[in-house]
């Protein structure tokens, strides 16, 4: 046979004689071994016509880097194929990665979402004025509304915030004094009441959320909420608003939210009360030099712990600060 | 506030079902807390007629009662000091379940009691969840007939809607607002109450009311009453009472509270003998004091409203509780019945300080409508004319310094309703709801209209409010689920909060779990911390001693955790990333992790592993992150084990070893040692972000060495590489590390080792063995000579 019909079948004849239960050990050892066929065959080319040996030479070459491929893979596999085999039910090294708090992962998860909506985040204090706590947000010291945010004061006019909107008018104002309108924030945090029982912690964090702008209506902070919803808890969440009282907006809503299909995996098809909202008061945007007649707009006041405790179906919120080992460790997924 | 559906339905034409109602109500009005069907809850109870009582023959707190119920005679064990024959009272039969106040429903059956048979059971009030102190059981009046369904015949087959009002809406306290909120919601008129016909005739009233200062006091009215006679409320006004959770107790005070659930307005009996024919609304003086009718003897503060009878003497702390020398009692002819409209923010004030709240005080310190004085008084003349024989002498008394009410005209465009809802209203839906709920419409066009609100709506005074009357009628559930349309800036991101993001990933990673614990914190720990209270911020009225004070560091937390834990391993360690509060208040953003375990050394490996993937996370991991040796830790870690963290020269923090004695105050039992490390996140994150600048990678391969050093124990791995630092070979490039440390046999007692990975490089040629030979043998040199180990 001349070199070049051998070097065009030599590649089917190896592939068939592997088929066939031939060793690849002794086919590389007769084609490429010191005396092998091709290695004979890329020693002879430098007997022949410059033209022929050039274009022989590539060919030759290919077709050895070929052969390699072929017998070195059909080593490998005549390796598995013996019953060689590695014990694949070994298990995994016990993991060691720690877990993140479900308020951590829940902020994280809201805040990813606003983030998509162009919010940017801003955080505030926890020790606040009263004036920042109330006053900006049209509750006067007499204020009835005052009696639901049971208020740990540190002295006569200092205070732990009760709501992230505590950020408000501080936010606003700044915004609009350096140019940065329309505002579109979110402000996640702690807050303090003086409650306690399963569904009370006298901590608890909220997110606050706040669109400024000279256009932006209720059918808006709706949509956004009902977007919000969906994003958080499935498709199959319905939103609805329920009328409510804030005396830092007007008009105001608390949502609630179920689903429309129960699974029992935390899905309720009754209205779960979730949290406030509402169209920011004119007297709120005048506190912080915003004319109510050019601007308006709307907040809300997202609840964090609800959603965990409605998600993981965890019954008593004040486990949610216990940190115990044994509820922390049911957190690692989310890393 | 309890709703009777009965009551309501007297006001407004409904025949929506009460669990309708109540959704409808929920959406637009206020939130419903239950829905109560009394006639189930009272179901199969009979009305009963005590026949005979005689002494049980085998204890001596029991009776044996033989009680009519209809054509049968039951006999009934009783142990209530109460029981007496011709009595008509309450009975459950066997089979019949009963609600009480407290506890859960049970379902009675015939049983024998100290060896006597009881064929059923005598109720007290408490037992079928009326909210009624007793001292026995219930005795009903003598009209009722024995065997009938007593839910029927005590009027109390109702069924109480319990509303939770919000605290702008004062009007929804009584039935009136509810019916109000019905008939707008269902396009239904309201029907008025029923009122007595009298007119102020002046200077004809036997009495003469002054107020001294009228922002205390918007308007005083009243009315004298003869003929008042102690008798009984009519049964349907107690049912309805007792529906309310309010309790009967004579006509006319029973009035009194039937005017105030229906109209919301509260009301007062004065006995006019004691009272005196002078009366006056005043502020408090300094040091006065006043005995409320609940016999309980009060300091008054200078801005609490008194009524005041003879020689300006206080009465009554107004709007909160009447005083004790002026109640009306069974002797009492003549009443000055009070319908006044104080200043809501004194009334709250006085009502908090005191810790005294009642149904009037929670009325008024929201804000009553003054308007409403003199038909919430018409409308008790009218009852207690139906009830008793009363006489109104003289006629209306009205102190109304103002005489009017000035109601807000609010002008509002429908393209401005539009605006803020996004949503349009036609003009004919705006009158009908407006008009609905009392609003006046003047002025009303295709493009504007003006709205008056009712002198009840005193939380209407701006276009907002209107709009919000209106979405909560037209329907939320209307209003289309739409997205923002304005311009949409370039959001700048927060820095801070993104690198807390990754700080949290990075240790989570590291292994470490993330807590969050409550700020609060007890002076009690504070001193086992060694914590100087003083400070510490303290909390003006915490909820418990537990929580008075906020956490001045993250590590009692901790300490607290693990106490409560048993865990064996050896890094189980937690973080937190939160505030941290000092006095008098100033609060700090810190990022704290703890380690527990029983090799300390083994801890500090690891928290300088879980601090560099920290840095590293957060792009801070540089030449310049350096931990050294400091005396100045906080009080709570062992001397001479705190080392200083700190990053472009800053100092950002401290990691050392908890004091043993700490440990052992909090009670830790096992995995005795732990490393407490404490970051001020905003110091660190304050810093520059490392910068990645791009090195040429060496083409060349690079030769590896491992060294092993055999050192005293006492020897810290930092004198080691120190000393290998020190001495850079020349012209070619060393990495070097310690990836192994180990004592116990075959070494010495006093021994350890240390095993060092070099790896040598050079940019631009391959090494030679004979290079990298020479600096291993100059470093075993100088190893040997320098820290006297053994280097093999």
């Amino acid at each position: 046979m001349n070199p070049n019909d051998y070097l065009s079948t030599i590649q089917a004849e190896v592939s068939r004689r592997l088929a066939a239960g031939e060793s690849p050990d002794q086919l590389r050892q007769e084609i490429l071994g010191r005396k092998g066929e091709l290695t004979l065959i890329l020693r002879s080319l430098s007997t022949l016509p410059l033209d022929e040996r050039a274009s022989l030479g590539q060919k030759a070459n290919l077709v050895r880097d070929s052969l390699e491929v072929l017998l070195t893979a059909a080593t490998g596999s005549q390796a598995v194929s013996t019953g060689d085999l590695p014990d694949i039910t070994v298990p995994e090294y016990p993991v060691e990665h720690g877990t993140i708090h479900p308020i951590s992962a829940m902020v994280d998860e809201l805040v990813a979402i606003f983030e998509d909506l162009s919010f940017e985040v801003v955080e505030g204090n926890e020790i606040v004025s009263d004036r920042e706590n109330f006053e900006n947000l049209n509750m006067d010291k007499d204020h009835p509304a005052r009696d639901g945010h049971d208020t740990f004061y540190i002295d006569p006019t200092t205070l732990l915030r009760t709501q992230t909107s505590a950020i408000q008018v501080n936010e606003m104002k700044k915004r609009m004094k350096t140019g940065q309108m329309p505002i579109r924030i979110i402000a996640p945090g702690k807050t303090y009441r003086r409650d306690s029982d399963a569904t009370h912690s006298p901590m608890f964090h909220q997110l606050e959320g706040l669109l400024v702008d000279t256009q932006t209506t209720f059918s808006d902070l709706k949509g956004i909420l009902a977007y919000v919803a969906q994003r958080l808890f499935g498709d199959d969440v319905e939103t609805r608003f329920r009328t409510h009282f804030f005396p830092y907006t007007e008009p105001s809503a608390e949502v609630d939210i179920r689903w429309k299909n129960g699974n029992g995996e935390g899905k309720h098809m009754q209205w779960i009360e979730w949290f406030g909202c509402g169209m920011v008061h004119p007297k709120v945007l005048e506190r912080a030099g915003i004319n109510p007649k050019v601007y308006q707009g709307w907040a809300f006041g997202i609840g964090i712990e609800r959603p965990i405790m409605v998600r993981h179906q965890v019954p008593d919120m004040r486990i949610l600060f216990e940190n115990s080992r044994h509820f922390l460790d049911q957190f690692g997924q989310n890393l | 506030m309890n709703i009777s559906y009965r009551w309501l339905k007297e006001f407004v034409r409904t025949t929506t079902t009460p669990e309708k109602l109540a959704d409808a109500l929920r959406v637009a009005s206020c939130e419903v807390e239950s829905i109560e069907s009394w006639s189930e809850k009272l179901k199969g109870l009979v009305v009963g007629k005590v026949l005979t009582v005689s002494p049980h023959p085998n204890a001596d707190r029991l009776r044996v009662a033989t009680v009519l119920v209809g054509k049968d005679t039951k006999t009934i064990v009783c142990g209530a000091p109460n029981l007496a024959e011709g009595q008509t009272v309450v009975v459950a039969l066997p089979g019949v379940t009963i609600h009480p106040v407290k506890g859960d429903p049970f379902t009675l059956s015939e049983s024998s009691i100290r060896g006597m048979k009881s064929e059923g059971m005598l109720c007290a009030a408490e037992e079928i969840g009326l909210a009624l102190p007793s001292e026995g059981i219930l005795v009903l009046d003598e009209s009722l007939v024995a065997g009938t369904d007593f839910a029927k015949a005590a009027g109390l087959d109702d069924i109480v809607l319990d509303l939770e009002i919000t605290p702008n809406r004062p009007d929804l306290l009584s039935h009136i607002g509810i019916a109000r909120e019905v008939a707008a919601l269902e396009k239904k008129s309201l029907a008025e109450p029923a009122l007595a016909s009298f007119e102020r005739i002046l200077d004809a009233a036997p009495a003469k009311v002054t107020i001294d200062d009228p922002s205390l006091c918007l308007r005083y009215s009243a009315v004298v009453l003869e003929g008042i006679r102690d008798v009984p409320s009519p049964l349907w006004m107690q049912a309805r009472l007792l529906l309310s959770g309010v309790r009967p107790i004579s006509a006319v005070v029973d009035v009194t509270n039937y005017v105030m659930l229906e109209l919301g307005q509260p009301m007062h009996a004065f006995d006019l003998d004691r009272l005196g024919d002078t009366i006056s609304v005043r502020s408090s003086h300094r040091n006065e004091r006043l005995t409320t009718l609940d016999g309980i003897d009060r300091q008054l503060e200078s801005g609490d409203i008194m009524i005041t009878g003879q020689k300006g003497k206080a009465v009554a702390l107004a709007g909160i509780m009447g005083g004790a020398t002026t109640e009306i009692s069974n002797g009492t002819t003549r009443v000055l019945l009070e319908s006044a409209c104080f200043a809501g923010a004194h009334i709250r004030r006085t009502s908090r300080r005191l810790g005294l709240r009642s149904e009037a005080s929670g009325r008024f310190e929201k804000g009553l409508d003054p308007e409403q004085t003199v038909v919430a008084l018409k409308r008790a003349v009218y009852l207690l004319q139906q009830v008793a024989d009363v006489k109104v002498i003289g006629g209306l008394i009205d102190v109304y310094p103002a005489n009017q009410d000035e109601r807000p005209r609010i002008h509002l465009t429908f393209a401005r309703v539009q605006q803020l809802l996004g949503i349009h209203i036609s003009a004919a839906e705006t009158k009908s709801i407006l008009q609905h709920l009392g609003f006046q419409t003047p002025s009303l066009t295709k493009s504007s209209f003006d709205a008056i609100p009712p002198s009840w709506r005193r939380d209407v005074s701006i276009p907002e409010d209107v709009v919000e009357e209106l979405i909560r009628i037209w329907g939320f559930d209307r209003l289309p689920a739409a997205l923002p349309s304005g311009v949409i800036k370039a959001p700048v991101p927060n820095a801070y909060f993104n690198d807390k993001r990754r700080a949290r990933r990075a240790l989570a990673g590291a292994g470490l779990h993330e807590t969050v614990h409550l700020s609060f914190t007890s002076l009690q720990t504070l001193e086992k911390m060694g914590e100087p209270a003083s400070s510490c911020v303290k909390l003006d009225y915490p909820l418990s001693v537990e929580t008075e004070y906020l956490v001045p560091s993250h590590l009692p937390h901790f300490l607290e955790n693990y106490a409560g834990t048993n865990i064996k391993e050896t890094t189980y360690g937690l973080f937190e990333i939160g505030r941290v509060f000092r006095a008098p208040h100033s609060e700090q953003e810190r990022l704290s992790l703890i380690l527990r375990g029983n090799d300390a050394e083994e801890l500090y490996r690891v928290a300088k592993t879980a601090l560099r993937r920290l840095l590293a996370a957060l792009e801070r991991l540089d030449d310049t992150y350096e931990l050294v040796s400091t005396e100045d830790g906080p009080s709570q870690l062992v001397a001479g084990s705190v080392l200083q963290i700190s990053v472009k020269g800053v100092a950002i923090g401290y990691l050392g070893l908890v004091k043993p004695e700490i440990i052992s105050v909090f009670k830790i039992r096992s995995g005795r040692t732990l490393l407490f490390a404490s970051l001020d996140l905003e110091k660190l994150l304050a810093t520059a972000p490392v910068h990645l600048s791009y090195r040429p990678v060496s083409a060349f391969p690079g030769i590896e060495r491992d060294l092993t050093v055999i050192a005293q124990r006492s020897m810290p791995a930092s004198d080691l590489l120190r000393l290998i630092e020190s001495a850079q070979p020349s012209g070619i490039e060393r990495r070097h590390e310690i990836v192994g440390i180990f004592a116990g046999k075959p070494l010495a007692d006093n021994e350890k080792s240390f095993t060092v990975h070099f790896e040598y490089s050079c940019p631009d040629r391959t090494l030679v063995d004979d290079e990298v030979n020479q600096d291993q043998n100059m470093l075993t040199a100088l190893l040997t000579e320098k820290l006297k180990v053994k280097v093999g």
